[in-house]
């Protein structure tokens, strides 16, 4: 498009209330008649309904990511203390296309000694709740299940039904344990919290934790522009034209809350799952850069 | 919480009086709208609009609070669902293609804008957004982003506008429908 000085300035005068009441009806009669001027008119108006239009989406994504009372409650990030050394843990499912899901669960109590000495601990399994019974095979046999599967020993074809899910859960690789490192590094990148601006409430809170991934996730096909999600049956629907491009569903464990929290990784961006959304809705993106950076620390460490 | 404080808490921007609002007054905002027609995710939509219409109205100074603030937003919740209503109804009898044209247009030009206001940088967004979305004088501005004074904060919104500016004039000329 032409830019015109005179027009710019003329304009920016006008839409910020800097005229006279004369100048203002000049300004409004060469609007009509100049169509240079009416295009810079149009073009500052619509940079400037962009910029309200922003803010109003900031907004309402940040209070998008706020669990509203009757839904569960994830996180509360509000009364949380972060000290160094705190443990957490995360299930990582990665996806090609579709159709497949990693399952994770720790299957013996454990305890692990930080390398700053904090101990973290992870509860038997009797002390997690809600998940599914899970049987408990020796090595060989899950070495002989897996060479039949020929897969990756964690990764499953969701259209299974439960029993066979929980079965593959026993193939998986030795139970998830977090490593000291991780920790740190989360600790590290979680910025005070007491004086941080309040834009962080979508940032989880980080206790002792316990790794189990359970989700299961099926692609539609959709017919809108966006792509959009629900929870149905405890099953995440990603609706809408995915390519081959990988994809990721992070769950996060908190021990003080019990409910995992889900959050998806695609083409470069973050996106907030609501385990409590049973309606199709568009991914809403974190905007929020302290749980952008513990989400990417923990990418790299899983 | 008193309504006083979150008035004093939302005045200086502070995010967490929204959500603690959000929070408190939930269900029965929510309730206004399903009671009425409506689904659970409207509701939810409805409800988040009001209460930033609200941060906006408290921020501009156009708030003349006689009420409860409960009271102001759910009579807030009843407008923009009226007009909700209303819009869903008239969809219904327009000319669809043509609302679609024009539609399709608009949208093209907000994404390049949203495009363009993520490529700037904090500073600049939170200027452009205090200015024009909040309503805050350049006093107040200068004062929020700790500024010596107002000339600085006016110098910085102008260069802030005008890199927003040139980023936008610069992907619209790759565009095809301002031509």
């Amino acid at each position: 498009m032409h830019h015109n000085a005179e027009f710019e300035s003329l304009v920016s005068r006008y839409l910020e209330n800097e005229m006279s009441d004369l100048e203002r009806l000049e300004f409004e009669n060469r609007l009509i008649n100049e169509p240079g001027l009416k295009e810079e008119y149009t073009f500052q108006k619509d940079v400037i309904n962009g910029i309200k239009d922003h803010r109003r989406l900031s907004l309402k994504n940040r209070l998008d990511q706020i669990d509203p009372p009757g839904a569960t409650n994830l996180f509360n990030l509000r009364n949380t203390t972060i000290v160094t050394g705190v443990a957490a843990a995360v299930g990582f499912a990665l996806f090609w296309g579709a159709d497949q899901l990693a399952t994770e669960k720790p299957d013996s109590p454990v305890n692990i000694t930080a390398s700053n000495n904090t101990e973290i601990y992870i509860p038997k399994k009797e002390e997690i709740p809600a998940v599914p019974e899970v049987k408990f095979e020796s090595a060989k046999e899950s070495e002989a299940k897996t060479a039949k599967n020929n897969s990756l020993p964690t990764v499953k074809n969701n259209t299974t039904d439960v029993s066979e899910k929980t079965e593959e859960t026993t193939l998986a690789r030795k139970p998830e344990i977090v490593k000291p490192e991780i920790m740190e590094e989360i600790a590290d990148n979680i910025p005070d919290i007491e004086t941080e601006d309040p834009g962080d409430i979508n940032q989880p809170d980080i206790e002792e934790n316990v790794s189990r991934t359970e989700l299961e996730v099926e692609m539609l096909k959709g017919n809108k522009k966006t792509i959009q999600y629900k929870f149905y049956n405890s099953k995440l629907y990603l609706i809408g034209d995915f390519d081959e491009s990988p994809y990721e569903i992070i769950e996060y464990n908190s021990a003080s809350v019990d409910e995992p929290r889900y959050y998806l990784y695609y083409y470069g961006k973050f996106y907030f799952l609501n385990s409590g959304q049973y309606k199709e809705t568009p991914l809403v993106e974190i905007e929020n850069e302290a749980l952008i950076r513990e989400l990417r620390a923990l990418q790299r460490d899983k | 919480m008193k309504d006083k404080e979150i008035l004093a808490k939302i005045s200086s921007g502070e995010e967490s009086a929204l959500d603690y609002l959000y929070k408190k007054y939930y269900r029965m905002m929510t309730n206004l709208v399903i009671e009425n027609s409506g689904s659970e995710d409207e509701a939810k939509d409805i409800y988040q609009d009001a209460l930033v219409v609200f941060w906006q109205k408290v921020n501009n100074g156009e708030l003349v609070l006689t009420s409860k603030i409960s009271t102001y937003i759910y009579s807030i919740c009843l407008n923009l669902w009226r007009k909700e209503l209303g819009r869903k109804s008239r969809l219904v009898h327009e000319e669809k293609d043509r609302t679609d044209f024009i539609k399709d247009d608009q949208e093209e030009r907000i994404r390049i804008v949203h495009e363009c206001i993520d490529e700037l940088g904090d500073t600049c967004k939170k200027i452009l957004s205090y200015h024009y979305f909040d309503g805050m004088s350049m006093t107040d501005i200068a004062e929020k982003m700790g500024y010596a004074n107002t000339d600085t904060a006016k110098t910085k919104k102008y260069k802030c506008k005008e890199k927003l500016y040139e980023l936008v004039r610069s992907k619209y000329s790759k565009s095809d429908f301002l031509d």
